[in-house]
């Protein structure tokens, strides 16, 4: 799964700490999304969109190389 | 965790919690009381140490740690683990059997012990290079 999370939150100015803090998770779990090792689970997906203001498929989508099995 | 904290966990909760198994030992083995009551501290002293980090830590969890990576792959290097002692434990059983082995209770505990542990730790180790 693709992400747009580190833009969005350099736009906001937010540290990955602070967008921690903000959806409750450690910030390791931050990094390790926005370097795409880690898929959240759709809970925490939507958290972190209403942190971000914004919908949850503006900031994921699938992976473009990946075709359905 | 400040300094401050971690020195005073270690001689707060650390020290006389091993201290007081090391006497609990002492007491009930038949061994020279101060070796066995040392040898026991020393041993269970990195373990109440570290309770004593976990009960008193200054450091907030996080609100939904479920969510986190690092409960994924603690999770994940548990169940591993889990599966390497079960296969452990039945190659063993099928050794000590077949070769009618006759082996202490004490010993094959604390190896099964050892090992989970090692082995919970050394995957998560692994994962958390591999995936942060």
């Amino acid at each position: 799964m693709e992400n747009d999370l580190p833009r969005r939150r350099s736009d906001l100015k937010w540290s990955q700490a602070e967008l921690a803090a903000r959806v409750g998770v450690s910030r390791q779990t931050i990094i390790s999304i926005e370097k795409g090792r880690f898929d959240p689970s759709l809970g925490l997906a939507f958290k972190l969109a209403e942190a971000l203001g914004c919908r949850i498929e503006e900031i994921f989508s699938p992976d473009s190389g990946r075709t359905p099995s | 965790m400040s300094k401050t904290r971690f020195g005073l966990t270690l001689f707060v909760v650390g020290i006389p919690s091993a201290v007081g198994i090391g006497a609990l030992a002492a007491t009930f083995n038949d061994g020279p009381f101060v070796p066995t009551l040392v040898v026991f501290a020393l041993a269970t002293l990195p373990a109440t140490w570290g309770l004593g980090l976990v009960v008193l830590s200054d450091i907030p969890p996080p609100e939904y740690g479920a969510e986190t990576i690092e409960h994924t792959w603690m999770t994940r290097a548990a169940t591993g683990a889990f599966l390497d002692v079960v296969t452990a434990l039945g190659v063993l059983v099928t050794v000590v059997i077949v070769l009618d082995l006759e082996i202490s209770a004490d010993l094959s505990l604390l190896a099964v012990l050892i090992l989970a542990m090692v082995d919970v730790a050394g995957r998560y180790w692994i994962l958390r290079r591999r995936e942060s």
